[in-house]
């Protein structure tokens, strides 16, 4: 496996074990439809996030968060539209979430709670 | 999760009352505004969002429909925004059981929270109330001018915090009333006219103008005095009565040009640069704000070295010279501002500026003055009801220390003046001989059969048109009234002629 898709995983699961013990609980992960991907989703009490996870060893090619631009909230947002098309879930609160995961920091993760919006 | 509070854009001086409905529904985080708005208020999503933010309370996770009733009607300005704010604070259940009926909110956020001034709160009020609003939120910077205004409670806040506490009950914000009556720390008029020695006919006419509202043009070579005389009249104007001072105020209000100050109560005195443009002076602009002629409403508008000014721009100063108030059509709005102003201009003869000097020899050819005479049309000059002629002052007029005539000796004369006018029209919605129209001529203008025989030679001679006759009825009504008679006697009429004797001799 390439170097960069082996640090990925172990961002996703290292946020993943984070979000659990924050008591989320995961619906998805590595959901993937024609549109794009999303890389957590879970609920958060009844609101429904959609995570995207961005792995870094370092940040001396800046930090992990400035990686999803507004290209990829686009690509990310009509990903979810999708996914609550197809699971008929009309009635429900969103909200977009970016977590940082540095492993080899201090501290290693980093939420944003409602990153951005449409 | 729905809520409608009130607020107000301004077309022109009036207010409109706009309906600002929020709606907090389920589903993808999202905030759109709709219902025309323009750039400001567009940009007014990222104040409020920042400011609820930074306040200390929640922004709503939901998607934020803001709607701005009536649709049709276009929007502009920044004093959307604590409507909005109030608007989203109330629909996310913020306030239980709070009523907005009757109230209006108007007032700019900052990112911070706090709530900055606005241009043309006063206007907002006083149509507001007009349309039933009996309670406003305003900035706290606006909150002198506005508190003038009774009958509507002025609730003046600094910030986003002050304000949720008002309309949670929890702090009690007391309606802010200005002391009417407390003096302003008065401006002393810098310039007095015991200051100009001689020119004692240059002082009686600018009496007679000021004491009737009357239009002026003074010519005279340089240094005689003209743009000396012309910055003091401001000193002889009578103040404003109340309801002048609402309407100016009103004008400055919506220029920006208010500051710190509550109700203006001097007479404005306008003197723009010759360079300026004709919108400049009539106003204009995508949404038309007020020109020069507007901002000078109810003072003085100076226009000095008048040859100097385009062409273009003194024609356009026929209209509202004429009707009192100016038009102004864009494709976006179609606006009336007020210009009743009192129009004082000065001028030299000829391009050199010595031509009729007694002591100097004037250079121009007869070509060059006619050209530079011909900016002027008779039109425009048919406008002007006094022109007056000044020659330099000699060296024993400057050397003497015979104290002249007084600003204050003026004053009081010109304010008697005033006080009998005042009387004399008291219900006809006019101020001054001036503004009188053809019906009030008749009335209070009657010539004696002596003097109308003066008249009618007169007329005959000097070739006058209508409205110059008019003009003059009017002028000698000044003077008589300046002498405190009830009848225009013949020296009266006289002089009042003789006001309009000098364009013959120039533009003859």
């Amino acid at each position: 496996m390439k170097s960069h898709i082996k640090t990925g995983r172990l961002g996703e699961q290292l946020a993943l074990s984070y979000l659990t013990d924050k008591g989320y609980s995961v619906l998805e992960t590595n959901y993937r439809n024609k549109i794009g991907e999303v890389d957590i989703i879970a609920y958060d009490k009844e609101i429904l996030a959609f995570i995207e996870v961005k792995t870094r060893m370092g940040t001396d090619y800046g930090y992990a968060y400035e990686s999803v631009n507004s290209r990829k909230q686009k690509k990310i947002a009509n990903a979810c539209l999708m996914y609550l098309q197809k699971n008929k879930l009309y009635d429900v609160q969103v909200r977009f979430d970016v977590i940082e995961v540095y492993p080899m920091e201090k501290k290693t993760i980093n939420h944003f709670e409602n990153a951005f919006s449409l | 999760m729905y809520s409608k509070v009130k607020t107000c854009v301004l077309q022109g001086l009036d207010g409109h009352i706009v309906e600002v409905e929020v709606d907090l529904s389920r589903g993808m985080p999202m905030f759109t505004i709709v219902g025309l708005p323009d750039a400001a208020i567009k940009e007014s999503k990222e104040r409020v969002r920042t400011a609820i933010r930074n306040s200390g309370f929640d922004f709503p996770l939901s998607r934020i429909t803001v709607n701005l009733a009536p649709a049709n009607l276009k929007k502009d300005g920044s004093q959307m925004d604590m409507a909005i704010a109030a608007g989203i604070l109330l629909a996310d259940g913020l306030f239980e059981g709070f009523d907005p009926e009757g109230m209006a909110f108007l007032g700019e956020l900052s990112l911070d929270g706090t709530v900055n001034p606005i241009d043309g709160a006063l206007a907002m009020i006083i149509s507001l109330r007009n349309l039933g609003i009996r309670r406003c939120i305003i900035p706290y910077d606006n909150r002198e001018e506005c508190g003038i205004i009774e009958d509507v409670e002025i609730i003046p806040v600094k910030n986003l915090v002050e304000l949720t506490g008002y309309l949670s009950g929890e702090r009690v914000i007391r309606p802010y009333i200005a002391d009417k009556d407390e003096k302003d720390p008065l401006e002393e008029c810098l310039y007095d006219f015991s200051d100009i020695k001689g020119q004692d006919g240059l002082k009686r006419t600018m009496e007679i103008s000021a004491a009737g509202a009357h239009n002026l043009l003074i010519i005279g070579p340089p240094g005689s005095g003209k743009t000396m005389a012309a910055r003091r009249i401001p000193g002889i104007l009578p103040q404003l009565s109340f309801e002048e001072s609402i309407e100016v105020t009103k004008i400055y209000s919506i220029s920006g040009l208010l500051g710190k100050s509550r109700l203006i109560k001097e007479r404005p005195f306008r003197a723009p640069h010759h360079s300026s443009s004709g919108v400049a002076i009539i106003g204009g602009g995508r949404i038309p704000k007020p020109g020069e002629v507007s901002l000078a409403h109810n003072g003085v508008l100076f226009f000095d070295e008048l040859p100097e000014f385009q062409k273009s721009v003194l024609e356009v100063l026929r209209q509202p010279l004429e009707d009192g108030f100016v038009h102004i059509s864009r494709a976006n709005a179609s606006l009336s501002y007020p210009s009743d102003f009192m129009f004082v201009a000065s001028m030299n003869p000829c391009p050199c500026g010595y031509y009729g000097d007694p002591m100097h020899q004037c250079t121009c050819n007869q070509n060059q003055i006619d050209r530079y005479l011909g900016k002027i049309s008779h039109p425009l000059l048919d406008r002007i009801d006094l022109h007056i002629e000044v020659l330099p002052v000699k060296y024993e007029e400057l050397k003497t220390d015979i104290p002249s005539r007084s600003s204050d000796e003026m004053r009081n004369s010109v304010s008697i003046a005033r006080e009998i006018q005042l009387d004399r029209f008291s219900g006809l919605k006019i101020y001054t001989n001036s503004q009188m129209g053809n019906k009030e001529i008749k009335k209070f203008c009657r010539l004696t059969p002596s003097s109308d025989k003066i008249m009618k030679s007169a007329f005959d001679k000097l070739r006058f048109s209508g409205r110059t006759y008019n003009k003059i009825l009017k002028v000698a009504r000044t003077l008589a009234d300046l002498d405190g008679s009830d009848n225009i006697d013949d020296k009266h009429l006289l002089e009042a002629i003789q006001y309009r004797s000098l364009d013959k001799k120039y533009w003859g």
